[in-house]
């Protein structure tokens, strides 16, 4: 299936069942077959299907070749087959029409006689296709199988199954090229003379019916290997069922595309003796592209076991445990890791794997172990493994040992030796089969033990300093918010409430290159890793230099530079600049481009530098050091992130990248996501000299608060980014520095295809926008500031930040809080006003006074949304013909904000209003006190008076003191305090029973559009006895959500989740809740599957009562594109009809309610908005406790101050469905779901935005949004 | 809760009740506890080094421990029949000295503000 609108096939994603039986002694049998069967039968549960029932994700079985079933079969067909291992047997999938398939098989046949091997027969493989699903059935192939004899001059079996492997390679890849393809295609299932695969885009339960060679007595094996496929899509596919070849795999790689990258570029220089040049030259490419990951990882498993390494070493050095800061590790083990390390980096996620070459049979698991993997050896020689216990039934007087692998462990029957060889045992051996000890201390290269520097830098002068700054675009807020507090504290920064500054390229202020990157994360498909609880197997080492050929072992690819963190001081790195150790030396280049204005200038540059380090790799230098300190008036620094991204990609398209590793010293890195964007395009260590040389000029002119000695200042920094990037991995479920590197995590919003193209290949990117003429005069603008030669530059400066420049002074930012000459925010002091006057004085002329500050992004775009305006496409209505306001308000929830990051009054005021309403306000994490499930008559009745805890878990009664006594204003009677969506997150706070019931409807929080991928904390100072009772935890100790549930790793752990909570209230509806990211729709697709009501897709620009800074601004994507595509893949799936689609992220007035809708959500979330309408300033100090207007505060004293009223958020929602009716009029809309996805409606404003015909679809308008309108001529 | 012997993370994210141990333990006890309170047969001495010390204390058992562990492991005996608990209850003036008890340094300061002399208000 081809890319379409927003969805890609890229993000496609499964998760499975597998498991094998196995007859320990290796006697074959058709018993064990029929056995693995009904594993993957009572495994129905894990696999899933679409809109129809009847058409699997995929199910399949892998078992050794039958030879006395094949040899019948073929004796039938008038050919004899050699003896068992003296032929070969495969399982081809060709496209049904028939002229197609002769041309397929007149190349395979060709293929097969240039290598000079004999086809012996073709057997087509009875199928019964009764009982298919319609979608699988439209993509169905013809399945034959293929008998291959093995020529006369080939004794040894691994030889002949290399020729065959060739042979799949180089016919696959003539076919793919030659021959017209169709939705079907040539495919080879597997190919050898040991195993063969039957499987299919067949629900688990179908695969014994659909192949009657399986019901077969003959058919013996001394294995079964199945596998059953959930994917997050239905996009039929018959190739991705599982097994492949050599492996099942449940689990997901998250460093795919380094991955992918790592070895397109080292497999250029693959040399093995097992295969001649020309051999070699038709294996590649080993990975072709449109295939899942798991396939991926397969071709590779594949290589390196062919070419000599036995397939549990191959397995240990893709999937290695956490070897990094194990103490407790044997030395032998440790160096084999290491070793291996340092020229393979791990495929990293959550796995859990079953192998097989035929000969053995194993399972092993990821070092995090997140998918369950269990096994069950028999007395009667059985041995059965599975993702979980109880597939097959065994009866218990017959099990001797039952267990579950251990994360990082690996468990093989060895079917010829007829025994179980052990984790220990095998590892044992396979470690010391070679001295990687000693290899490791001849070659390994330590920065500890790297000799003095030849030459030192120094740091910065002062006066440079601030000059620099400026040109490398550092505003007064990043020294004071960013860099200031990492050092003294030696911690990321703390920050609140959501985003609301445009997004990078609809910003009018000079924008830092990594501000156009979104990091991606993990969510549903796959868990975000929990930095504390998986602290022991995360690892930041990294390794600089070159990785020679991995095909041969050779003692000398460990000799690399060993780094325990990837972060350079001044000094560290010349060290590194000074190398030389007689093979391995460092070559610096200077990354500057002519700040001369002229288009191409900064091309020319590129083009130079990429020249240049070609040269220094081909001329034999290992590590090549790119610096921007050698700016002048007339040469400006290329930002750091694009000359990394361009010579990383350059050195892979020339294959030499894996030769060379690249340092970056930079002066415009600061915060964390721009070190991660850097490592994310290739760099392995990087020294933020001018954010060291800010901090020491800092502390020299007492702007830092705290003193401590300067040596600490620099280390604080370089802990905290450190710390910093252990979040950002683990966010995105990686656990290594090493796979990281080169994955390019991100997804880029605004720049154009030519740039992505060429510079940051393979990223993802919907949203087009700056060329490298915008890039360069970005950068001039930022320079000009710096070296404001004559008056024409200073003017050009001064214009383009709106400001006038100030030459002591840097610019003043106004990122993180709103500032007279700063950035803009959409909530400023003028529409905040506006919000809190017209909800207050019920005037509705003066909300539109504000909804129109709001739309009027003119002047001022901000939002995605900003760039649309309504078409109309159809006559206009009467207001009165558009369905009433009453019809509307249910479709409104607040957002979900926790009692304990707002305060009582704030909480229960939202809640009374959307009871008032008739739409939903949300528990947020934290519980809800069991007193709001009484009417207000209690509350009436109370009031003023004294009240005793009821219904509490403490044994005494407990007076509420004088400071908890609920104040609620203007109480009516028929009020409710009772929250209708009660939220059930990772740290499941207060989350009972009885909570469970008093529901509506129960959202299970994903991910939070302010820190998706991170969990929360509510530190101990806010948990005062009310909320510690509430959460059912003790008073005064901090709470911590971790980022995963640790009950959902998977799909099918999530589909586990909402069956037990549709258990729990039968007439809840079960909401999941999603943050937009590249991707979301097919997760969405299989949120769906897994049977919840309402699927929420949040912004990136949401609320939050307490993230870090970056995740704040650098973590998630807008709604608009989430939205979009949610709606487009659940469409295409068939699926739309099943869920409700819900957004939220900054909603502020009619005209985004309308939007959304047009977008595809009926239901729609508003949080922050709410809280203004409530008395919200933003401050931004939620996570201070010190809100001054008593919304996001425990604070008794500050509370006192809060002034919200029910009436005032009733207000905003009544005025917020006018304005939507007033559209919906306007539009011709009768109702609110006749405008769902209606995208026609919507358009691009042509006249403010150029268009260019690249990618982002909405439906069927085809619209880029080059947004950016400051120009320097 | 009173168990023979747990694999890696155990009693991560616990926010209140009591554990007891008798066996061993895997590695990264206790990431992010910060209630309650765990008592390890630590016989081999081996416990300190699995531990994650982020936001726990290791500290030995005072009286109280004691007699709240001694409850426990007769109640473990009684109910299971552990021959465990037995041999540690027979024997509990030496193998007491092998506990070890598991604070998590905030629930510490939190009684300590409190200075509630009963811990058992929340069990989990």
């Amino acid at each position: 299936m081809s890319q379409s609108g927003l969805y890609n096939p890229l993000f496609e994603r499964d998760a499975c069942g597998i498991g094998f039986a196995a007859n320990l002694k290796g006697n074959k049998n058709h018993q064990t077959v029929s056995d693995a069967l009904t594993i993957l039968e009572n495994m129905e549960h894990r696999g899933a299907s679409g809109s129809e029932p009847n058409s699997g994700d995929g199910a399949g079985i892998m078992i050794q070749v039958p030879h006395e079933f094949f040899f019948d079969e073929c004796l039938q067909l008038g050919v004899q087959l050699p003896p068992p291992g003296r032929y070969g047997a495969g399982v081809v999938f060709f496209p049904k029409e028939i002229r197609l398939r002769e041309e397929c098989r007149d190349i395979f046949s060709r293929c097969a006689e240039k290598l000079g091997l004999e086809i012996l027969v073709w057997r087509k493989i009875p199928v019964n296709s009764e009982g298919i699903g319609a979608t699988a059935l439209s993509v169905e192939p013809e399945m034959e199988q293929v008998f291959i004899a093995c020529p006369a001059h080939i004794a040894q079996a691994d030889d002949f199954e290399r020729k065959l492997f060739v042979l799949r390679n180089y016919s696959s890849h003539l076919i793919h090229s030659t021959v017209r393809q169709n939705a079907i295609g040539f495919y080879l299932a597997s190919l050898s003379c040991r195993t063969v695969v039957y499987k299919g885009q067949l629900t688990s339960l179908q695969v014994r019916g659909y192949f009657p060679d399986l019901g077969n007595k003959r058919l013996v094996s001394a294995f079964g290997l199945v596998h059953s496929r959930f994917a997050t899509n239905t996009f039929p596919s018959w190739k991705l069922a599982q097994p492949f070849r050599y492996i099942a795999h449940n689990g997901e790689i998250n460093t795919l595309q380094g991955n992918l990258n790592w070895l397109k570029t080292s497999e250029k220089g693959f040399i093995s003796p097992y295969f001649s040049k020309e051999e070699m030259d038709m294996l590649r490419p080993i990975v072709t592209s449109g295939q899942s990951d798991s396939a991926c990882l397969d071709n590779m498993i594949e290589l390196l076991t062919l070419s000599g390494r036995s397939l549990p070493h191959v397995m240990m050095m893709l999937i290695p445990e956490a070897w990094d800061g194990q103490p407790e590790m044997d030395p032998v083990k440790r160096a084999f890791y290491e070793f291996h390390a340092s020229f393979m980096e791990p495929w990293d996620g959550p796995a859990s794997i079953s192998f097989t070459d035929g000969n053995i049979i194993g399972a092993t698991l990821d070092r995090n172990g997140l998918r369950p993997s269990r096994y069950c050896v028999t007395h009667d020689d059985r041995v059965i493994m599975a993702s979980e216990t109880g597939v097959l039934p065994v009866a218990p007087e017959l099990i001797k040992e039952k267990g579950r692998l251990q994360p990082g462990k690996m468990f093989i029957v060895d079917l010829t030796q007829g025994r179980i060889i052990s984790d220990d045992e095998l590892k044992r051996g396979i470690c010391s089969e070679k001295p990687y000890g000693d290899w490791l201390n001849k070659h390994k290269i330590r920065l500890e033990e790297l000799p003095e520097p030849r030459v030192t830098f120094t740091h910065l002068e002062s006066s440079q300093v601030l000059k620099y700054q400026k040109a490398f675009g550092y505003s007064a807020e990043d020294l004071d918010v960013i860099i200031g507090p990492m050092a003294t504290e030696g911690k990321e920064p703390i920050g609140s409430m959501g985003s609301d500054v445009p997004l990078a390229v609809l910003s009018n202020q000079p924008q830092h290159l990594s501000s156009y990157f979104k990091q991606l994360f993990a969510q549903v498909t796959n868990p975000p890793i929990d930095p504390i609880r998986e602290k022991m197997v995360m690892s930041l080492a990294t390794f600089v230099g070159n990785i020679g050929n991995i095909l041969i072992e050779n003692e000398k690819t460990c000799h690399t530079v060993t780094l325990q963190h990837p972060i350079l001081t001044n000094h560290e790195l010349e060290k590194i600049r000074s190398i030389d150790t007689g093979i391995f030396q460092a070559k610096t280049l200077q990354m500057y481009f002519r700040a001369d204005g002229q288009p191409g200038s900064l091309q020319k540059a590129l083009d130079r530098i990429c020249r240049y380090a070609l040269d220094a790799v081909e001329d034999g230098f290992e590590v090549l050091v790119l610096s921007d300190r050698a700016i002048d008036s007339e040469h400006a620094a290329i930002p750091s992130l694009l000359f990394t991204a361009a010579v990383h990609h350059h050195l892979i398209r020339k294959g030499c990248c894996g030769n060379v590793g690249i340092v970056v010293e930079a002066g415009d890195v600061w915060e964390v996501h721009h070190f991660a964007t850097l490592l994310g395009f290739g760099a392995t260590a990087i020294n933020p000299y001018l954010a060291l040389s800010g901090i020491r000029d800092m502390e020299k002119s007492g702007r830092l608060q705290t003193l401590p000695e300067s040596k600490n200042l620099e280390k604080n920094y370089i802990k905290a980014v450190n710390e910093g990037l252990l979040k950002v991995f683990s966010k995105m479920g990686i656990s290594t520095l090493q796979s990281y590197m080169g994955a390019q995590t991100f997804e880029i919003i605004g720049l154009s295809k030519s740039v992505v193209d060429q510079y940051f290949t393979g990223a993802v990117s919907r949203i087009e926008g700056m060329h490298l003429d915008d890039i360069a005069r970005e950068t001039l603008a930022k320079h000009f500031l710096a070296f404001p030669q004559n008056g024409r530059r200073a003017s050009l400066a001064n214009n383009y930040l709106q400001i006038t420049h100030q030459p002591t002074r840097l610019p003043a930012g106004g990122i993180y809080q709103w500032k007279r000459n700063g950035e803009f925010h959409l909530f400023n002091p003028q529409s905040i006003h506006l919000l809190q006057y017209a909800t207050r004085m019920g005037d509705y002329s003066v909300f539109k006074k504000y909804s129109k500050v709001v739309n009027n992004q003119s002047e001022r775009a901000v939002t995605l949304r900003s760039l649309f305006t309504f078409k109309q496409i159809r006559p206009s209505i009467p207001l009165e013909d558009v369905e009433p306001a009453e019809n509307i308000y249910r479709r409104f929830a607040t957002g979900a904000m926790s009692f304990g990051s707002i305060s009582w009054e704030a909480h229960t005021t939202l809640a009374i209003a959307m009871n008032r309403l008739g739409g939903k306000s949300n528990t947020g994490e934290g519980g809800e006190d069991e007193r709001r499930y009484e009417p207000a008559s209690y509350w009436l009745s109370v009031a003023g008076s004294s009240l005793s805890v009821v219904g509490s878990s403490l044994s005494v009664e407990q007076p509420i003191t004088r400071n908890q006594q609920p104040a609620i204003n203007n109480l009516r009677p028929g009020d409710s305090l009772r929250s209708a969506i009660k939220q059930v997150a990772s740290g499941r706070f207060g989350v009972t029973s009885l909570y469970l019931t008093e529901a509506d409807e129960l959202q299970i929080k994903m991910a939070q559009g302010a820190k998706p991928g991170e969990g929360g904390q509510l530190p101990g100072h806010k948990v005062d006895d009310w909320i510690g009772r509430v959460r059912h935890s003790t008073p005064g100790v901090g709470l911590i959500s971790p980022p995963p549930h640790h009950d959902i790793y998977s799909i099918e752990d999530l589909a586990q989740l909402i069956f037990d909570l549709k258990n729990a209230n039968r007439r809840a509806r079960i909401n999941v809740k999603l943050v937009s990211k590249a991707g979301v729709g097919t997760i969405a697709a299989g949120v769906a599957k897994a049977k919840a009501d309402v699927i929420l897709v949040s912004g990136h620009d949401g609320g939050t009562g307490a993230s870090p800074i970056s995740s704040i601004k650098h973590a998630g994507l807008p709604w608009e594109l989430g939205l979009a595509e949610t709606h487009q893949t659940l469409v295409r799936n068939r699926l739309r009809s099943r869920v409700v689609v819900q957004a939220d992220g900054q909603l502020k007035t009619g005209r985004d309610i309308a939007v959304a809708a047009l977008l595809g959500a009926e239901e729609w979330g508003v949080a922050t908005a709410a809280l203004v309408v409530e008395g919200c300033i933003l401050m931004r100090k939620c996570h201070l406790n010190t809100c001054p207007v008593g919304v996001a505060t425990q604070d008794p004293e500050l509370r006192k101050r809060f002034t919200g009223d029910a009436e005032h958020v009733v207000n905003f929602f009544k005025f917020l469905t006018e304005e939507l009716r007033e559209i919906m009029a306007e539009l011709g809309f009768r109702t609110v779901n006749d405008m769902i996805g209606q995208v026609d409606c919507l358009a691009v404003d042509g006249g403010r935005w150029t268009v260019d015909g690249g990618r982002w679809t909405v439906g069927g308008g085809r619209s880029t949004v080059d947004g950016r309108r400051w120009t320097i001529k | 809760m009173v168990v023979e012997g747990i694999g890696d993370h155990g009693c991560e994210y616990m926010t209140g009740g009591r554990v007891v141990i008798l066996g061993d333990t895997g590695r990264n006890f206790g990431a992010g506890m910060s209630g309650g309170i765990a008592y390890v047969w630590d016989t081999r001495h081996a416990f300190a080094q699995r531990c994650n010390p982020e936001m726990i204390d290791l500290d030995p058992l005072d009286e109280n421990d004691l007699a709240e562990l001694h409850v426990l492991l007769e109640q473990h005996e009684r109910l299971t029949g552990s021959t465990v608990a037995r041999f540690i209850l027979d024997d509990f003036e030496n193998q007491a000295h092998h506990f070890v008890k598991v604070f998590p340094k905030d629930y510490k300061k939190a009684l300590l503000v409190k200075n509630v002399g009963a811990l058992n208000v929340f069990t989990g």
